[in-house]
């Protein structure tokens, strides 16, 4: 399992970031990491950019089935967990 | 405002609508030029508006001189000639951190929108602390109208690597206390314009309505790779006309306005400008339920089958 602190790419405000943090998940997943944990603890707010990095386009890249099975978000607060909900939402509705 | 052979005195309020209204005296200096700058008012749309402007003619080469009374503290304040590359000394002591002005900043490349994280938020806390909402949608869409900077400025293609940009934008906020309530952001940059960036995408639409589009869900120039993506806009105008703010944007050919007697937007026909410049108005009077603005919908969250992502 390997956990990707999201405090240390603070702020979560672009594209470029979840990118980022994209493909050190897509590094992962390729030298076989059977889960990956995205932990959000100390995290306030990120933007639309940044969520759909890590949950409509990553799903789009590697199967909604597979980010259901490796990806786990941690530490959401209310409004993180409502934005990702709805994020992977529309990933289950493309896939 | 007077224009001299080669002087351009500003002795007015440095707002959005003055620098807007004078576009023909400051957009397209074709000569060497002075500018004097009077004791004036000051404002974050006309701060950053007129960075821009200032920074494209410097990049043309000719010579821009700064001429200046003794007050033009607030616009020191706001680092605006520092930011232009314009040294004057500074007969005031600076706090080290200002409570209601965020200095005007120079955004070039990734990582330069994240002193909003500190600068804004700190702001935002001590005059709006018990606004929760109001604060987290302030952030949200500063951060994605910023991002825009880097991503039409470039002109070109979606770029995955780390993005910078030849000639900056800029960005600038103040708080106003009182019975005015509210913040007005300033975002302006030298880029192909909002109209020009989505055009190809939107062959059908004229022009106007094309720019009408950019300010509603997923209109994105990306669409065909990223359909999710061009939402910035959408929930700006959302977010700004719930707290009963305001929009001004100037673009290519046009000016849009938001505000409650143009929800769905005012469009002017102007003169042609480099750029994208808004007057982002705030108001802070209530908190405003953010939910349907920027998370998803309330039937997404009773999709059990999702429950697997956050179970574990």
């Amino acid at each position: 399992m390997k956990i990707i602190r999201m405090k240390e790419f603070e702020p979560l405000s672009s594209h470029q970031v979840g990118i980022k943090i994209k493909n050190i998940i897509l590094n992962s997943l390729n030298e076989g990491v059977e889960l990956v944990v995205l932990d959000f603890d100390g995290i306030d707010i990120c933007t639309d950019s940044f969520v759909q990095q890590l949950t409509t386009i990553l799903s789009e890249e590697i199967s909604f089935k597979r980010l259901k099975e490796k990806i786990k978000f941690k530490n959401l607060n209310n409004f993180l967990m409502e934005l990702i909900k709805g994020k992977l939402h529309i990933a289950s509705q493309q896939s | 405002m007077t224009v001299k052979s080669r002087n351009i005195t500003i002795g007015n309020d440095i707002t959005f609508s003055y620098v807007s209204n004078n576009l023909e005296v400051l957009y397209g200096i074709k000569e060497d030029v002075d500018f004097e700058f009077k004791k004036v008012f000051s404002k974050p749309g006309g701060i950053s508006f007129l960075s821009t402007l200032i920074n494209y003619a410097n990049s043309l080469d000719y010579s821009i001189d700064i001429i200046h009374d003794d007050d033009i503290m607030y616009l020191q304040r706001a680092n605006f000639f520092k930011n232009l590359g314009y040294e004057i000394e500074e007969s005031f002591t600076r706090h080290s951190v200002s409570r209601n002005m965020m200095e005007a900043k120079e955004i070039f490349k990734d990582g330069d929108p994240d002193f909003i994280d500190d600068r804004l938020k700190i702001i935002l806390k001590s005059h709006i602390k018990n606004k929760e909402n109001l604060i987290l949608g302030i952030l949200l869409t500063t951060y994605e109208v910023t991002d825009n900077i880097l991503e039409h400025s470039n002109g070109g293609e979606f770029i995955e690597s780390e993005r910078s940009i030849d000639m900056p934008g800029f960005i600038c906020a103040q708080y106003y206390g009182g019975s005015q309530n509210q913040i007005e952001i300033g975002i302006s940059d030298s880029g192909i314009g909002i109209v020009n960036s989505l055009k190809n995408e939107y062959p059908d639409l004229s022009r106007k309505d094309v720019l009408k589009k950019a300010f509603e869900l997923n209109t994105s120039r990306h669409k065909q790779i990223m359909p999710s993506r061009g939402n910035g806009l959408a929930k700006l105008k959302e977010f700004v006309l719930s707290s009963e703010g305001s929009i001004v944007c100037r673009t290519n050919e046009f000016k849009i306005t938001f505000n409650k007697s143009y929800p769905h937007g005012r469009i002017k026909l102007e003169n042609e400008i480099i750029g994208t410049h808004f007057e982002i108005i705030i108001c802070c009077k209530k908190d405003i339920d953010t939910k349907p603005i920027f998370n998803a919908i309330h039937e997404d969250y009773e999709d059990e089958s999702l429950d697997d992502f956050f179970d574990f």
